[in-house]
């Protein structure tokens, strides 16, 4: 570098690597700059180290010291690279000096932005002026008018369009713009020709009637509109350029009356960009403040625009036009301000420091040097340990939020507007209210007729709204209608809602939706089924398929719940594959898979499970987007069981009590779907059981007291038992087995008590769950006294039996150690160990019975209850039953029941070993079963697939999973029947 | 004789296609005195997620931006391969990433499947700068730009910290070509 740039060079050294481009650019031409300019005695007429005096006039010096057009546009490239390099040099240093005594930040971003905008505005349109007068000199040239169409202040970039009068002197006009293109590749910013390649035809101009007749076609994508109505002239006709506006700026702005369909078209899109941006996955490593928010503001501010007509006016004299014509939403439009300018400001700093890109990634080698600088030349500093660039980083995502959270209350305004000016409005009222006379509308052809010009439109949420609505006659009508059409044309409409569909997934799915839930009241099953293979038959499983559809879960995960629900079982296993397609980046991987959860959930649970689900959609439908991470649905559940534990006795804790209870069953339920360990998945939903007891108990008890007035004391008189399936900590059980005890012959005590259990009864019911009380049927009360117990066992233990054997299975869940003593030693000690040998002869007669009458009914082969038949699991716990009360033990019955009895009978280990393995099999079979097919006992052969894919570890085996299974299942039941008589014998011989 | 050369990048957001298209066009105007333009998706397409990024290299005008006859098509993705192979012109080049791009659409154009994004992330730690591993390929493969011209504009182009990464990547990309070359010929 010569001397005379080298001080350029050096404050250029703290901007980022784009600088080397610019240096590069005053390395090669900048000697020959100075020669000629001296040469040809215009030096002093030309500043080439400080701000130009007139931009203009010192460009044209320059461009006339050339010796021929190469050397020229050389010597223009190079000043043009010195201006900008001094240009951004300045400007931060006049930010930085404007930011140290600064009350208000925000006010010094707004005019740094402002005035850099502005300063580099001019630098480009001297710039493009000096080079077309260079490229189009002394040639033919149409009337043209060359815009600016993007934000001032970007500088990776030029957005530019071209409007000229279509004659054929274009063919030079666009050869010019050819060569202007590469020169400013090679010395300034590149130029974008977004809206020659979208609106034009092979050339980067057009003209106002090519626009016309492409307007007229079909609606023009939002981001070629925004350009149009961005389109400030930097060279050529002023007065195309007003023509231009009067013909096609004036197609977008909302009319006086009635509707646009261009108008609306625009703001469609728009609506469409804002939600699409607002819902993009956010990587917390990366940040792109285009996404994060200048982008949504953009497509706000242009939609305000259009409607208030709000024209030629940059981004903050519009968001003042804005507040004084939206005087409620003032304040929102303050903060949003703020937000935009602060990252703004941001970006543009660190495009200076760092790169033209748009996502920074933090954590990146590098990064977080070029944001100190940003940081510093916003005005922050390090602070202790904290450095600035930390501090800016949390001010940046505060930012990001309070500005979002302001398009909740501004994003409305545009879809009311929307919703009011709509040309769908008079055919959906047409069709509703009838005419007398005249050809009826079809309102499904009508639509997709007024749709064709939206081809591409995302938004259409009012629409969809009026078809969810309950009783909706829209949706009667439009179902009414597809149906009343000749199946030529019926086909035709149900592809174009499948079409349409496809470029909207979150509107294919509610309407799916609204015609699924309605389906039987109108008849249309076979129509529903139709649409919605239709809509699939488009899916290609791309991967911005997957994205959209990803991004719809995670922001309406009830929404594909219920579309899944209302499909049928190849609609949900097409769907299933569609998602499982290659997908880019971690975090959209993540989504995806969360979505996949959701969706195989749907094509394996059962009825039983499905339920719980639907519960947790309705009550909790965010959580539905964590069940493909079970630790984090835990760390809820165990969010939701503190909330719970808190303002005992209200309506509240009872809400949440259910919602702990119904999250917990989800999260254990696809623990045990994804194969964990089966121990441990009974173990922890039997400790959630308890636990969701007792606080229910807590919460109960308290309610009473609230509604009596009055505090009752127990003193710890009152016990919960578990018996059953619960009772054993299994799983997945749809009915509670509960024997609630009272250890005290006080009326009040026992009245307070059922009323309490009562309480519980109707919360645990919500569940889905029937509570089945033992003893309350003989005694006519939920709550059983030990004092009407014990005569029961004693006098009548022939009529006893089952409720023995249930209270046997029983562990306390709630009340103290002094009423399970006292249960133990008054029930189960004195009525039932003493009369030990009658209930083992019960027992065994129960068991042999049962086998005789289901051999009766079919054998043992075809008997597929994995509870009642031969070797099921009712054996099972009659064994562990009669040895509790043979060995005369405390221990509750369960998996680890088998380990005590191998060690006090090693003699029998094997035989109790194998019940072991047959006890774990068959529960597992049957707790995977109830959650993939149906909670029954008998389990039918031909529904095996689903848990055969679960249990069977070895699908290339000979014989397919499910036939795997069946031959499991046989050999455990026949492992137990083989050694269940010689059992029985030795139990009824009293053992020893 | 004179040239006149299409390239097109295609793949998903994110991938830094745009940047690749930006760092050749440059490349080629700035420092190996080339005619190019530049364009890149960034309207509702790029919403999307899908990403394309154009390059147009000339001795002579170009006339217009946007390529339509390509010699040289780089597909990261299979969609992109599925929906862009047919710009490509006979003898051209398709470059597609080996583990991305599955079914190999038919065709009389050349093809090179180069694991660019699994080399990318096993020999550089990050599969980011496929984009630039994919740089150095097409620029050994087209032949077009110089190697020095291409290594000046990344490093004009990307974030202060990351020259080295990027020119390793850029590197890889110019090793991969070559032996693809070899193995080719």
């Amino acid at each position: 570098m010569i001397r005379y740039f080298r001080r350029v060079e050096q404050r250029a050294a703290e901007l980022g690597n784009h600088r080397r481009k610019y240096l590069h650019g005053i390395e090669r031409e900048g000697r020959r700059l100075i020669d000629r300019l001296e040469a040809s005695g215009r030096f002093d007429r030309v500043h080439l180290r400080r701000r130009a005096v007139d931009l203009a006039d010192e460009m044209s010096c320059v461009s006339q010291s050339g010796r021929d057009e190469k050397e020229r546009l050389a010597l223009l490239g190079c000043f043009y690279a010195l201006h900008f390099l001094i240009l951004n040099i300045r400007s931060i240093d006049t930010l930085r000096l404007s930011i140290t005594d600064a009350t208000d930040r925000i006010a010094v971003y707004e005019r740094f932005l402002r005035r850099t905008g502005d300063e580099y505005s001019r630098l480009v349109r001297e710039y493009v002026r000096h080079l077309l007068r260079i490229f189009l000199s002394g040639r033919p040239k149409p009337e043209f008018v060359i815009c600016a169409v993007g934000t001032r202040i970007h500088q990776d970039d030029v957005d530019l369009g071209i409007i000229d009068d279509g004659t054929e002197a274009r063919v030079e006009l666009n050869r010019a713009i050819g060569r202007m293109a590469t020169e400013m590749i090679r010395w300034a910013s590149a130029p974008d020709f977004y809206l020659s390649e979208h609106v034009g035809a092979e050339g980067y101009t057009v003209s106002i009637d090519e626009y016309c007749s492409r307007l007229d076609e079909r609606v023009l994508d939002f981001v070629s509109v925004t350009e149009i109505l961005a389109a400030t002239p930097l060279v050529g006709s002023r007065a195309l350029f007003e023509k231009f506006s009067r013909k096609i700026h004036d197609r977008y702005y909302a009319p006086r009356h009635g509707s646009n369909k261009e108008h609306e078209a625009y703001l469609r899109g728009l609506l469409g960009e804002i939600n699409a941006l607002l819902w993009w996955p956010q990587n917390p490593h990366i940040i792109n403040p285009k996404h994060d928010l200048l982008r949504p503001v953009t497509a706000l501010l242009w939609g305000f625009r259009t409607i208030y007509d709000v024209r030629h006016v940059g981004t903050w004299k519009t968001f003042r036009e804005l507040s004084r014509l939206m005087r409620r939403h003032r304040a929102a439009l303050s903060r949003l301000e703020e937000s935009y300018t602060f990252v703004e400001t941001f970006r543009h700093l660190y495009q200076q420091f760092a790169a033209q890109e748009e996502e920074i990634e933090v954590t990146a080698p590098g990064e977080q040097a070029s944001l100190q600088q940003v940081a510093e030349a916003m005005g922050y500093q390090d602070a202790g340990a904290i450095r600035a660039w930390q501090h800016l980083l949390v001010h940046y995502h505060e930012r990001v939020e309070a500005g979002r959270e302001c398009f909740d209350e501004l994003v409305p305004e545009i879809s009311t507007h929307v919703q009011r000016t709509t040309v769908f409005g008079p055919i959906v009222r047409e069709r509703l209210r009838p005419r007398q006379s005249g050809p009826r509308i079809n309102v499904a052809q009508g639509i997709l007729e007024r749709r064709r010009y939206f081809q591409g439109i995302k938004y259409w949420k009012d629409l969809i709204e009026v078809i969810e609505q309950p009783g909706s006659p829209l949706l009667a009508a439009l179902v009414e209608d597809i149906r009343s059409l000749d199946e030529e044309p019926r086909r035709e409409v149900v592809q174009g809602f499948a079409e349409w569909g496809s470029e909207t997934f979150l509107t294919a799915l509610r309407l799916m939706i609204a015609i699924g839930e309605r389906r039987r009241e109108l008849e249309c099953e076979p129509l529903f089924k139709e649409l919605n293979d239709a809509f699939l038959e488009t899916l290609t499983g791309s991967p911005d398929e997957i994205r959209r559809i990803a991004t719809v879960f995670v922001h309406n995960p009830a929404i594909v719940h219920r579309y899944l629900t209302h499909i049928d079982e190849d609609g949900r296993r097409r769907f299933h594959a569609v998602l499982a397609g290659r997908v880019f980046g971690g975090e959209l991987t993540a989504w995806r898979d969360r979505l996949l959860a959701l969706s195989s959930v749907h094509l394996t649970g059962s009825r039983y499970l499905m339920r719980t689900l639907e519960r947790v959609c309705r009550e909790k439908p965010e959580y539905l987007i964590d069940m493909a991470e079970l630790d984090h649905l835990g760390q809820m559940a165990r969010g939701l069981q503190a909330g719970a534990m808190r303002s005992l006795g209200t309506p509240r804790q009872m809400e949440a009590l259910g919602e702990y209870y119904d999250v917990e069953f989800l999260r254990t339920s696809l623990s045990a779907l994804r194969g964990d360990r089966f121990e441990e998945v009974n173990e922890h939903f039997s400790n959630v059981c308890d636990h969701y007891l007792e606080l229910l108990f807590d919460s109960c008890k308290a309610l009473i007291d609230r509604e009596r007035n009055h505090r009752i004391l127990t003193h710890d008189r009152l016990g919960v038992f578990a018996s059953g399936g619960h009772g054993r900590r299994r799983a997945f059980q749809d009915d509670w087995d509960l024997v609630v005890v009272l250890a005290s012959d006080s009326d009040e005590l026992f009245e307070y008590s059922n009323r309490i259990v009562a309480r519980m009864n109707r919360e645990i019911t919500k569940r889905g769950l029937m509570v089945q009380y033992h003893f309350a049927d003989r005694f006519g009360a939920l709550v059983t006294k030990i004092s009407e117990i014990e005569p029961f066992l004693l006098d009548t233990p022939s009529e006893a039996f089952v409720e023995m054997a249930q209270i046997l299975g029983a562990r306390m869940v709630v009340g103290s150690g002094r009423v399970e003593s006292l249960v133990f030693e008054r029930i189960i000690e004195r009525c039932i160990f003493a009369q030990a040998k009658t209930f083992i002869d019960m027992a065994i007669d129960e068991i042999r019975s049962r086998h005789a009458y289901r051999e009766a009914r079919g054998g043992w082969r075809n008997d597929s209850d994995v509870k009642e038949c031969r070797g099921g699991l009712r054996d099972l716990e009659m064994i562990m039953l009669m040895w509790k009360v043979h060995d005369r033990l405390r221990d509750p019955i369960g998996d680890s029941f088998w380990s005590v009895l191998m060690e006090r009978h090693p003699e029998h280990e094997p035989v109790f070993r194998d019940f072991r393995r047959a006890n774990a099999f068959l529960n597992r079979f049957r707790d995977i079963y109830r959650l993939t097919v149906a909670p029954v006992n008998r389990l039918r052969r031909e529904d095996f697939d689903r848990p055969a894919s679960i249990m069977i570890k070895n699908p290339d085996a000979a014989e397919s999973p499910a036939e795997q299974l069946q031959a499991s299942f046989l050999w455990h039941r026949e492992r137990v029947a083989t050694h269940i008589d010689g059992m029985l014998d030795l139990l009824a011989d009293g053992v020893r | 004789m004179s040239f006149h050369y299409e390239v097109r990048l295609s793949g998903e957001g994110g991938q830094g296609l745009v940047l690749a298209g930006k760092i050749l066009a440059e490349a080629a105007a700035i420092y190996d005195g080339i005619n190019a333009t530049q364009s890149q998706s960034y309207g509702p397409e790029a919403r999307g997620g899908a990403s394309r990024s154009e390059v147009i290299l000339s001795d002579d005008d170009i006339d217009f931006p946007k390529a339509t006859r390509l010699d040289l098509l780089l597909a990261l993705t299979q969609e992109s391969c599925d929906k862009y192979v047919r710009d490509l012109k006979a003898g051209g080049l398709l470059l597609l990433d080996e583990d991305a791009v599955h079914a190999v659409p038919d065709g009389e154009f050349n093809v090179w499947r180069v694991p660019v994004i699994r080399l990318a992330k096993e020999k550089l730690g990050k599969a980011i700068v496929a984009n630039i591993v994919s740089l150095g390929v097409i620029t050994r493969a087209a032949g077009i730009v110089s190697e020095e011209a291409v290594r000046n504009a990344i490093l004009a182009r990307v974030p202060k910290g990351t020259e080295t990464i990027n020119i390793d990547a850029y590197e890889l990309g110019l090793g991969l070509a070559a032996e693809r070359a070899t193995a080719g010929s």
